[in-house]
């Protein structure tokens, strides 16, 4: 039988110098080391967030809170959600909260369905709690219509503070409370929530999203809270002081996607801190289908790379910012805030070297590989394990998920990589040392050396396959064996394609079916 | 408000709070204790000891075989 192995003597004794006998070639080797082990930044990046989240207790603001409950202003952006406003309002009034504080104003952004007569029944219902405010010509996005609310608001001197949320989404009775006694301290300017996803009884889609946001919402924003620089106010929880707001130019940036990123860093360069209030709960209907999903992921990427570009001066700099602003331009942030962005180069850089090192010297390719899994496996379990103690009621719910986020193909290389000397055998053809004696071995290696961005083109086939006929009920296998976390990657990757396309800002609208039962 | 600031930085009881302001007091230091208790629960020494103890598990596997 033909060896299939090639570049290389196997594992123990063998060295570059040896094989290739160059400096160059050592030099060589250890640069496609090097990017081969980025591809551990991701999960690091993940542990040193977790890391951070340990010392929320120490750096968390509750020291300069105070019992204060200021005039809130609810402002609800609405275009054809009669099937959902109803019970949002409803909800709203029966926050804990003083009821001669707290007024809503739903922005009918020129509904076409019985949005209006929803919102003017609970008007009727709540004499002069509620408020509709219509414009007539809609469909300019999110921003706007928060904008014609905004506007409104500011020009008279009853609302202290605003609490922009969107029409899906559900406060937890206590949550408006915990979000405004942070605002009793003139340096924070904005506060939001964490945001749990809230479909009963949902699917296997919401339920990743249901596990995404805990690390997502409760870890990683716990952890912008220690290093004092918020990426994202929730844009289904904002609360601003009425200064702020003043402060930001009294509207919203209509120029980009991500309008609720902008704000935040808007905030932040203002001189106000912005920050999360994780024991303020808000439940919020997701998308439930992987196209679903990518649409409002699209929206969501594009925003960020036009936010990374936009302010393109900040990051990495923290000596240029003064203020709650500085923590913006710091390393920790901005290695955060880049390890998402980059997160497709940095997959195809690392399963490139690897396949290099491969043909390069097969042994030190295994080697390598392993390490990779091995510390890759230990950022995971860490993670993993964290988030699902920060909010066990949603993990009890989600716990499958947690594990799957990866992909079970990933999950399998982990597990498999931490536990090598049970599974030996298991690799067709493939000895200890990474080394194969058939072509169908070689195939199966390289095909495992490069699943991190085969996961990512799964992930585009899961929407495409989505579409078929039978798609919705084929595709769930194939999001568990690729990864919700492969969906997200392969968005990031559309949403510079759609940038560098300079395609056009399309607002759509993610569809809502009244499923947030809290 | 019942305690305001005093100038030493300290706080002083107010004789004037109306029993709103004491009633949305005692619901403020309630969900403060509360919430105080949710961040120091956090069982995150024990994970990242649990992290170390799996590295050099996983560590050890790797090298020795």
């Amino acid at each position: 039988m033909a060896d299939w192995s090639v570049g290389g003597s196997g594992y123990a004794g063998s060295s570059v110098v040896g094989t290739a006998g160059s400096v160059a070639a050592t030099v060589g080797e250890s640069i496609l080391i090097a990017f081969v082990l980025l591809g551990t930044v991701p999960l690091l990046s993940m542990t040193y967030q977790f890391l951070l989240v340990g010392l929320h207790p120490w750096r968390d603001h509750y020291n300069r809170c105070e019992p204060f409950q200021p005039r809130v202003a609810v402002l609800v952006p609405a275009w054809n959600e009669a099937a959902v406003i109803g019970h949002t309002i409803d909800r709203l009034m029966g926050l804990h909260y003083p009821p001669d504080a707290l007024r809503v104003y739903v922005i009918d952004d020129a509904s076409t369905d019985g949005t209006p007569e929803a919102v003017l029944a609970k008007a009727d219902k709540y004499p002069g709690r509620v408020f509709h405010l219509r414009r007539e010509h809609g469909g300019e996005g999110k921003a706007h219509t928060l904008n014609h609310g905004l506007r409104t608001l500011l020009s008279d001197s009853w609302m202290q503070a605003m609490l922009i949320t969107d029409a899906d989404v559900v406060y937890a009775a206590d949550s408006l409370r915990r979000m405004t006694r942070h605002l009793a301290d003139p340096k924070v300017g904005a506060v939001t929530a964490y945001i749990t996803e809230g479909s009963r009884p949902g699917n296997y889609m919401t339920r990743f999203v249901g596990y995404e946001y805990i690390t997502a919402q409760a870890g990683a924003r716990r952890a912008q809270n220690v290093l004092g620089a918020l990426a994202c106010l929730a844009g289904g929880a904002q609360l601003h002081s009425r200064a702020n707001l003043e402060a930001i130019g009294g509207r919203i940036d209509t120029t980009s996607l991500a309008e609720d990123t902008f704000t935040t860093i808007n905030t932040q360069l203002a001189g106000r801190r912005a920050l999360i209030e994780p024991n303020a709960i808000v439940y919020a209907e997701e998308p439930d289908s992987v196209n679903g999903l990518w649409k409002q992921r699209l929206r969501w990427g594009r925003g960020n790379v036009q936010v990374t570009s936009r302010y393109r001066w900040m990051w990495f700099r923290r000596g240029r910012l003064t203020g709650p602003a500085r923590h913006l331009g710091g390393i920790g942030f901005g290695c955060i805030w880049f390890t998402t962005m980059l997160l497709p180069v940095v997959l195809v850089l690392s399963s490139s070297a690897l396949v290099a090192l491969y043909f390069t010297d097969t042994g030190m390719a295994w080697r390598i590989f392993q390490s990779l899994w091995i510390i890759n496996a230990l950022g995971f379990f860490f993670t993993t394990t964290f988030a699902l103690l920060i909010d066990p009621s949603t993990a009890r719910r989600v716990w499958r998920e947690a594990f799957l986020f990866p992909g079970a193909m990933s999950l399998a290389l982990i597990v498999y990589s931490a536990f090598r000397p049970v599974f030996e055998g298991i690799v067709p053809g493939a000895d200890s040392h990474g080394t194969t004696k058939s072509l169908v071995g070689t195939i199966a290696l390289l095909f495992i050396y490069v699943w991190p961005v085969a996961a990512l083109i799964g992930a585009w086939g899961a929407k495409r396959l989505e579409e078929t006929k039978f798609g919705r009920l084929l595709v769930i296998p194939l999001v568990y064996l690729v990864g919700f976390g492969s969906i997200l990657c392969a968005v990031t990757v559309h949403s510079y394609i759609r940038e560098w396309q300079g395609a056009e800002m399309v607002w759509d609208k993610t569809e809502k079916k009244g499923t947030v039962a809290a | 408000m019942t305690y305001r600031p005093d100038p030493t930085g300290g706080q002083r009881y107010d004789p004037d709070a109306t029993p709103e302001e004491i009633y949305r007091e005692g619901v403020f230091r309630e969900d403060l204790a509360r919430d105080r208790g949710v961040e120091a629960a956090l069982p995150w020494k024990e994970l990242f000891v649990l992290a170390l103890v799996g590295l050099l598990a996983v560590t050890r596997l790797f090298w020795i075989s």
